[in-house]
């Protein structure tokens, strides 16, 4: 299989896992509404003030059990697991001789990093739901009013949350660059992606400028390596480009 | 008196100009070329890109804080840019 191919290859499974977690993702959201109509409606029932104080507070555990209920929890067990493992396999099956570069344990590690990063923003979720679940019944809301806004939560999430996952699926498919370009220390790489107020100082330090795979491989982002692969670390949105042996240095 | 020409060299058609490993880098310094290009605000023809519309840039100075034109924000179009295919004659360069 050339690089080519095998670059075509984990595009594909790449795409089908990201399709396959929106779908299950979309799945998620409904239920997770659905169970939250439920929740609303009862917590308005309180006449007084103090009532509503009461269920508002019982509320908030209550918030991030049903997206656990709805299935948010297992599908980030899910989805961090078999695609993935499906993807490295691909990669790895095509170069045995990259075991010790992009060695499984590094993969696993990266794959529970990512399942942790998903299971966060199901917190967070739920942390903005309950914004909106405590403002909503002090002013009484009209309940139709506040499911509206809760459904608006769940589309950011669910932008939020899709970009995540699309990302730890990216990692896997830097790893074509790198079968394309060899171990040789001299090979050099622009590390690539956008400089704006969400670059974190490690990319801002680099981004735009040209590395040998030596230096590179000298850097440390303080969070997860190797920097060839992981970039800054966590919902990293840079790359390691090749350039041409041609290419003013 | 004539003249005489001798080639002690293969026929100069046959030549071989290009392998598939310098089609690789010249794939490669196209993918540069294009990304600096781009991340530089300017198209292919050397021009400035047209401003984003008034309520997009008002949404990416207010989400990232930068409101030029360099086709970025989640850095992945870009990044994406790659070889797609390689042959002794050609390159092709494309998105995954």
């Amino acid at each position: 299989m050339t690089p080519e191919q095998l670059a075509a290859q984990l595009a594909q499974q790449a795409d089908r896992a990201s399709a396959a977690f929106a779908r299950s993702l979309s799945r998620v959201w409904r239920e997770a509404e659905r169970r939250l109509g439920t929740l609303i409606r009862s917590a308005q029932d309180g006449p007084t003030a103090t009532i509503r104080g009461v269920q508002a507070a019982a509320l908030r555990s209550q918030l991030r059990t049903v997206l656990r209920d709805a299935g948010y929890d297992a599908l980030a067990e899910t989805a961090t697991a078999a695609p993935l493992d499906r993807l490295s396999s691909l990669l790895l099956s095509s170069r045995s001789d990259l075991a010790e570069l992009v060695a499984r344990p590094r993969l696993e590690a990266l794959q529970a990093l990512h399942r942790l990063d998903l299971l966060d923003e199901g917190d967070a979720l739920s942390r903005n739901l309950w914004d909106s679940v405590a403002r909503g019944l002090f002013a009484r809301v009209d309940t139709e009013d506040l499911l509206a806004e809760l459904a608006w939560r769940f589309d950011r999430a669910d932008a939020q949350i899709a970009t995540l996952y699309d990302t730890a699926v990216s990692i896997y498919t830097r790893q074509v660059e790198l079968l394309d370009a060899g171990d040789s220390p001299d090979t050099r790489y622009l590390y690539s992606g956008p400089d704006d107020e969400k670059t974190r100082e490690f990319c801002q330090q680099h981004v735009g400028q040209t590395y040998t795979r030596a230096e590179i491989d000298a850097l440390d982002n303080g969070q997860i390596g190797p920097v060839i692969l992981t970039g800054g670390g966590y919902n990293c949105r840079h790359v390691w480009m090749e350039v041409s042996r041609f290419a003013e240095a | 008196m004539g003249v005489h020409v001798l080639r002690n060299f293969p026929p100069l058609a046959g030549l071989p100009l290009t392998s598939r490993e310098v089609m690789r880098e010249v794939g490669l310094l196209a993918r540069q070329r294009i990304y600096e290009r781009t991340t530089g605000g300017q198209d292919m023809h050397g021009q400035a890109f047209k401003p984003y519309s008034q309520s997009y840039q008002t949404a990416k100075a207010r989400e990232l804080g930068s409101t030029g034109v360099n086709l970025q924000v989640s850095g992945a179009m870009l990044n994406a840019l790659t070889i797609i295919e390689v042959t002794d004659h050609s390159v092709t360069l494309g998105f995954r």
